[in-house]
C-alpha cells in the first residue's frame, strides 16, 4: 500500500507524464467532517457524520437492514433487482425507482454510486470492498461493509447499523423481537439429546447441504433439531446421497431458492426409506416475499416456522400466524400479511 | 483505404484515441457536462485550488474516471501488442496472448489471492503477476524439455498450463465459501475496470511501458521472423533470443493487465487482426497502430461496460460478445486481411 | 572460401551424411545432384550453420562456423529459399531490405542508404516497378528475383540456393540461373541444389553428387556428368552415348512446357 506522502509524489509524475502540469499543484485532501468512530464488521476503522442523510445500499441484505431499521427514506441507491424484490417494493415502493449501484456479484459502479452523493455506502464483505471502501473515502463518502452471516452477526449488524443510522432506538425493538423467537422456541431448543430430530437442510441442490458454524445449523439446532452434516466439517458443503440415507433425518427443508422441483424429489425411488420421505415431510423454507434461510433481520422467523414445523405437538399453544405477523410489524411497521407474504 | 499511408494511419488513429479519452472523461453516470468541466478550469485558473479540492465533480473526475480510463488503454494497449507480436513469434495468425498460459496463471493469482492474503489488494496484484509469469515459465520449461526449438511444443505445452491453472482455479472456486469469497473471484476474473484507481495506474504504468517499448525495438526483427525461424536465421535473426525477449515481455504485461483487470478477453486477438487489415504486415507500423486502436477499443468498450447500466457489466462480456462475432466475421470474408 | 572436412550429420541414429568433403572457391558455380532424400538439404543446412554436425569441420574463410554466431556466418552466406507465399504479407521493398538485417546491430532499424540500395538492386534486375507491390501477389518467377534481391542486398560472398527452379517454369528457370551465372562471374560463390542434371551441365563449373549421404563423384562438369555417375546417383538406366544425353534430356524438358 501506498502510503499517503508516496502518493503524492506518484501523482505528480504521473501528472507530468499526462502533460497535465496545470493540475501539479493540486492534490486534494479528503475532508471529513469527521464525527463519530466505528469499527466496521471486517475491522475497518471508519468516522461517520453526525446525521446520514443519504444511504447506498450495495446488496440485498444491507437493504433489508436499512428497512428493518425503519431508515428506508434515507436510501438513495440501491443494489441491482431491487425492483424484483416483493419485500422492498410491497414495503416502500418508490425503492424500485432508485438508482441501481452494482451488487456483491458485479461489484458496484463508483460513479453511480457518488452521483446520488451519498454520506453513507454499505458495503458487501468480500475482498474487493476493501478496496472499493478506500476510493469511496478517496470521495470523501464513508463506506461501511457489514457482515451479517451468523445469528450472532444479524444482531451485531442491527446493532451497529442502528448507532450509526440514529436509530438506536428501532434497533432495540428489533433486537428485541429476535429475543423473543429465541424464548419461544427455548422449549424444544431445551430438548434432552434423544429426543431431538434429525434435520437436514439441502442447499440450491438436494446434496448441497451446510456444516458446522453456519447459520442455516445454527437456525436447526435453535430450533431444537440436529443437523448431521455438521459431524461432516463446516462451511457449505456437498454430500452424498449415501450420507443422506445414513443420517436417515427426520424432517428435510429445502432452500427457498432450491433449484429443484419439490414433487418431483419426493419420488426419488433411493431415498424412499428415507424417515422424511416416508412421512413425507419435506418443505422448503418460506417465503416468496423473501427468503428466510438467507442471512437478513427477518432470518430469525425460520427458526420458529422450523421449530413448529418439526414438533407441532410441542407447539399447539402458539399462533404461529400471528407471530409472524408481529414479528413483521415490529420490523418493517406492517404485519407479514399485508406485505403481501402468503402462509 | 490504399490511398491514404501507414503512417497517416497511425496518426490518424492516435487523434482518434485523444479524441475518445477526452470523450470518456465526459461520460459517465456521475452526470458532468462540459459547463462542469469548465467551472474546475476555471477555479484553477484563477488559483482557488481550494474550490477545486472541495468539488465533488472534481474528485469524481479525478479519482474515479481519470485514473480508470488511462489504466483500460493501457491494457488495451498492451494486450494487443503483445497479441500482434505473438502472431509472428508462433507464425499464425490466431493467436491470442493467452496461448502460453499468462491469463490462467494470473487467474490463479487472483483466486489464490483473494482466499489467501489479506489486506490490501497490491497482494492480490503481485500473486496474480507472480503466477501468471511463473505459468509462462512453466510452459517454456515443459516444452524445452520436449523440444526446445519447436514452436509447436511451445503451444501445447502452454494448454497443459493453462488447464492446469484452470483446474486449480476451479478447486479454489469449489473450496471458497459461496456466499463471501466466491462471488468476489468470479467477478474479480471475469474482467472489469471498477477497481481502477491511481495505486493501480502507477503500478501497471511503468511495466506496460517498458514491455512496450522493448517489443517495439524488436520490430525489425519481428518482421523477418513471420518468414520462418530458417530463413529468419539466415538473415541473421537470433531467432532464440528474439523468442525469448517477446515471451517474456508480453508475458509480464500481459499478467500485470490481467491482475489488475482480470481476464479481459478478445481483444489480443482481434485487434491485430484489424490492425493488420488497416495497416498491413509491416511490423514498422504494424506495432504502434496495435497499441493504438487495441486502447481505443477497450476503451470504447469499458465506456459501454461502465454506462449501459447503473452498475458494472463485467468487460469480458462485452468484449466476447463484439469481438466473437467480429471474428468470424473477419474469417468469413477474409479478404485483405494480410495473411493467406 | 567455404569447407569441410569429414563432415558427418545424423538424425537420432539415422546417419544422413558421412565424411564429406568440400571445398568451394570464390567466384565458383557449383551444383549439387542427387536424388531425393539423398541428404542434398541436409548438407545445405550444415554448410549454413543452420545444424551442428556430429562430426568434422566447417571452415568459412578460414574460422570454424560453429563458433561463429548466426549474424557473422549471415553476413557471409546469403540463403535464396524456394519461392513460396508469406504468412504475413509484406511490400516486395520490404523483403528486400530485410537483406541488410546481419548489417544492423541489435533491434536497430534500416536507414535511409539501404532503403536506396534496396531500390538499385531491383533496379538492376529490372523488377524496380514491384517495390510497392504485395510480395505474395506477384507471379512466382517474381518472388524468386525478389528473394535473389534480397540475398545480393546480404552482401554475403556466398549464394546457397535450394533447387531455385521447382516453382518455376522454363523461362524464368533460366532467368534465375542466369543471374546466378553472371553473379558468380563477378567473384560471388554459388552453390545450387538442382534436380535437373541438364541444368547442372549448362551452368556450374563443377558440379558434386551425392547418393545416401557420401559424395560419389566431385569435379568439373565434364568430368562428373557421365552417364555411369548418374545412372549410379538416380538408380536408372541412361544412354550411354553422352556426348547427346544432354541434348536428347533438354528436347524432351522443352517438349514437356
Amino acid at each position: 500500500m501506498l502510503n499517503r506522502k508516496k502518493k503524492k509524489r506518484t501523482l505528480k509524475i504521473g501528472l507530468l507524464i499526462l502533460s497535465l502540469s496545470i493540475f501539479l499543484l493540486l492534490v486534494p485532501t479528503v475532508k471529513i467532517d469527521a464525527a463519530r468512530n466505528f469499527t466496521d464488521m471486517i475491522g475497518r476503522e471508519i468516522t461517520v457524520p453526525e446525521e446520514v442523510n443519504r444511504v447506498v445500499t450495495t446488496y440485498k441484505s444491507a437493504t433489508q437492514f436499512v428497512l428493518a431499521l425503519n431508515a428506508g427514506d434515507k436510501l438513495v441507491g440501491v443494489s441491482i433487482k431491487t425492483d424484483k424484490q416483493p419485500l422492498f417494493v410491497n414495503l416502500q415502493p418508490e425503492l424500485a425507482d432508485l438508482p441501481q449501484v452494482g451488487s456483491k456479484r458485479n461489484g458496484i459502479n463508483l460513479e453511480t454510486t457518488m452521483s446520488v452523493d451519498p454520506d453513507l455506502v454499505i458495503l458487501y464483505p468480500h475482498r474487493d470492498a476493501v478496496e472499493t471502501a478506500e476510493k469511496l473515502e478517496e470521495q470523501g463518502v464513508t463506506a461501511l461493509v457489514i457482515n451479517p452471516e451468523s445469528l450472532e452477526q444479524i444482531r451485531e449488524t442491527t446493532e451497529l447499523l442502528g448507532e450509526v443510522l440514529n436509530k438506536e432506538e428501532k434497533a432495540a425493538k428489533v433486537l428485541a423481537a429476535y429475543d423473543k423467537i429465541d424464548s419461544l422456541t427455548e422449549r424444544t431448543a431445551a430438548l434432552p439429546e434423544a429426543e431431538k430430530k434429525k434435520i437436514y437442510f439441502a442447499n440450491s441442490e438436494f446434496t448441497d447441504s451446510v456444516g458446522a458454524g453456519m447459520m442455516q445449523t445454527a437456525l436447526i439446532e435453535n430450533a431444537g433439531g440436529i443437523n448431521p452434516a455438521a459431524k461432516l466439517k463446516s462451511g457449505f458443503i456437498t454430500v452424498s446421497a449415501e450420507n443422506i440415507l445414513e443420517w436417515n433425518p427426520e424432517l428435510i427443508i429445502v432452500s427457498q431458492f432450491f433449484n429443484g422441483d419439490l414433487e418431483n424429489l419426493t419420488q426419488e425411488d433411493k431415498y424412499q426409506n428415507v424417515k422424511a420421505f416416508k412421512n413425507n415431510v419435506i418443505y422448503r423454507v418460506p417465503s416468496r416475499l423473501e427468503p428466510w434461510d438467507f442471512p437478513s433481520p427477518s432470518t430469525f422467523i425460520a427458526q420458529l416456522w422450523l421449530a413448529q414445523k418439526t414438533y407441532s405437538s410441542e407447539y399447539q399453544d402458539l399462533n404461529y400466524q400471528k407471530e409472524v405477523n408481529d414479528f413483521y410489524q415490529t420490523l418493517y411497521g406492517k404485519s407479514f400479511e399485508e406485505l403481501g407474504g402468503e402462509f | 483505404m490504399s490511398g491514404i499511408t501507414a503512417v497517416k494511419k497511425i496518426i490518424i488513429s492516435g487523434i482518434l484515441l485523444i479524441t475518445l479519452i477526452v470523450i470518456s472523461m465526459l461520460i459517465g453516470n456521475y452526470e458532468l457536462g462540459l459547463n462542469d468541466l469548465g467551472l474546475i478550469l476555471s477555479d484553477i485558473f484563477q488559483g482557488d485550488l481550494q474550490a477545486v479540492e472541495n468539488n465533488p465533480d472534481w474528485s469524481v473526475l479525478y479519482y474515479i474516471r481519470l485514473p480508470r480510463i488511462l489504466i483500460v488503454v493501457l491494457v488495451g494497449a498492451a494486450l494487443s501488442i503483445s497479441g500482434a507480436a505473438y502472431q509472428n513469434i508462433f507464425r499464425n495468425p490466431l493467436v491470442s496472448p493467452d496461448i502460453l498460459g499468462v491469463s490462467a496463471g494470473a487467474g490463479l493469482g487472483v483466486a489464490l489471492g483473494l482466499l489467501y492474503s489479506s489486506g490490501s489488494m497490491f497482494y492480490v496484484y503481485l500473486i496474480a503477476f507472480i503466477t501468471g509469469t511463473a505459468a509462462v515459465a512453466l510452459t517454456y520449461w515443459l516444452s524445452q524439455l520436449a523440444d526446445g526449438k519447436n514452436t509447436m511444443f511451445m503451444v501445447l505445452a502452454g494448454i497443459v498450463v493453462s488447464s492446469l491453472a484452470n483446474a486449480l482455479i476451479s478447486l479454489l472456486k469449489y473450496l471458497a465459501d459461496p456466499m463471501q469469497n466466491l462471488p468476489g473471484i468470479v467477478f474479480y476474473l471475469m474482467g472489469g475496470f471498477s477497481r481502477s484507481g491511481w495505486q493501480e495506474f502507477y503500478l501497471l504504468l511503468p511495466v506496460v511501458i517498458v514491455s512496450l517499448a522493448i517489443i517495439l525495438f524488436l520490430r525489425w526483427q519481428l518482421n523477418i521472423f513471420s518468414l520462418g525461424e530458417k530463413e529468419a536465421a539466415a538473415l541473421g535473426v537470433d531467432t532464440e533470443k528474439i523468442k525469448l525477449i517477446v515471451i517474456i515481455f508480453s508475458t509480464i504485461m500481459v499478467a500485470a493487465a490481467t491482475a489488475a483487470a482480470g481476464q479481459v478477453s478478445w481483444i489480443g486477438l482481434v485487434i491485430p487482426h484489424i490492425t493488420r487489415f488497416i495497416v498491413g504486415s509491416n511490423y514498422k507500423y504494424y506495432l504502434p497502430a496495435s497499441a493504438l486502436l487495441g486502447g481505443f477499443s477497450l476503451l470504447l468498450m469499458d465506456n459501454l461496460a461502465r454506462t449501459i447500466s447503473g452498475a458494472e457489466i463485467p468487460i469480458s462480456i462485452i468484449t466476447a460478445l463484439i469481438g466473437a462475432p467480429f471474428f468470424a466475421y473477419l474469417l468469413i470474408t477474409k479478404k485483405e486481411s494480410g495473411w493467406s | 572460401m567455404l569447407q569441410s572436412n569429414n563432415l558427418s550429420f545424423s538424425y537420432a541414429d539415422q546417419k544422413v551424411l558421412k565424411n564429406i568433403n568440400f571445398r568451394a572457391e570464390k567466384g565458383e558455380f557449383i551444383s549439387i545432384l542427387g536424388a531425393n532424400g539423398s541428404g542434398k538439404t541436409t548438407f545445405f543446412q550444415c554448410m549454413q550453420g543452420l545444424l551442428t554436425p556430429d562430426a568434422g569441420k566447417i571452415l568459412l574463410d578460414g574460422e570454424n562456423i560453429k563458433k561463429m554466431t548466426k549474424k557473422e556466418i549471415s553476413q557471409k552466406i546469403a540463403v535464396v529459399p524456394q519461392e513460396s507465399k508469406n504468412i504475413f504479407d509484406y511490400q516486395v521493398l520490404d523483403m528486400v531490405l530485410m537483406g541488410i538485417n546481419p548489417w544492423l546491430s541489435f533491434a536497430e532499424q534500416p536507414g535511409a542508404d539501404a532503403y536506396q540500395r534496396a531500390e538499385d538492386i531491383l533496379a538492376e534486375l529490372e523488377i524496380l516497378e514491384l517495390k510497392n507491390k504485395s510480395f505474395n501477389k506477384i507471379s512466382g518467377g517474381e518472388r524468386q528475383l525478389v528473394l535473389i534481391a534480397r540475398a545480393i542486398m546480404q552482401k554475403s560472398s556466398i549464394f546457397f540456393l535450394d533447387e531455385p527452379n521447382s516453382h518455376l517454369d522454363f523461362k524464368n528457370t533460366h532467368l534465375i540461373l542466369q543471374i546466378m551465372r553472371e553473379l558468380s562471374s563477378k567473384h560471388k560463390t554459388v552453390i545450387t541444389a538442382l534436380h535437373d542434371p541438364n541444368l547442372a551441365y549448362q551452368y556450374s563449373d563443377r558440379v558434386i553428387i551425392i547418393k545416401t549421404g557420401k559424395i560419389i563423384a566431385a569435379g568439373p562438369v565434364e568430368e562428373v556428368m557421365t552417364a555411369e555417375n548418374l545412372s549410379r546417383a538416380y538408380e536408372i538406366a541412361i544412354n550411354k552415348d553422352s556426348a547427346v544425353f544432354s541434348l536428347t534430356f533438354q528436347k524432351s524438358r522443352v517438349l514437356k512446357q
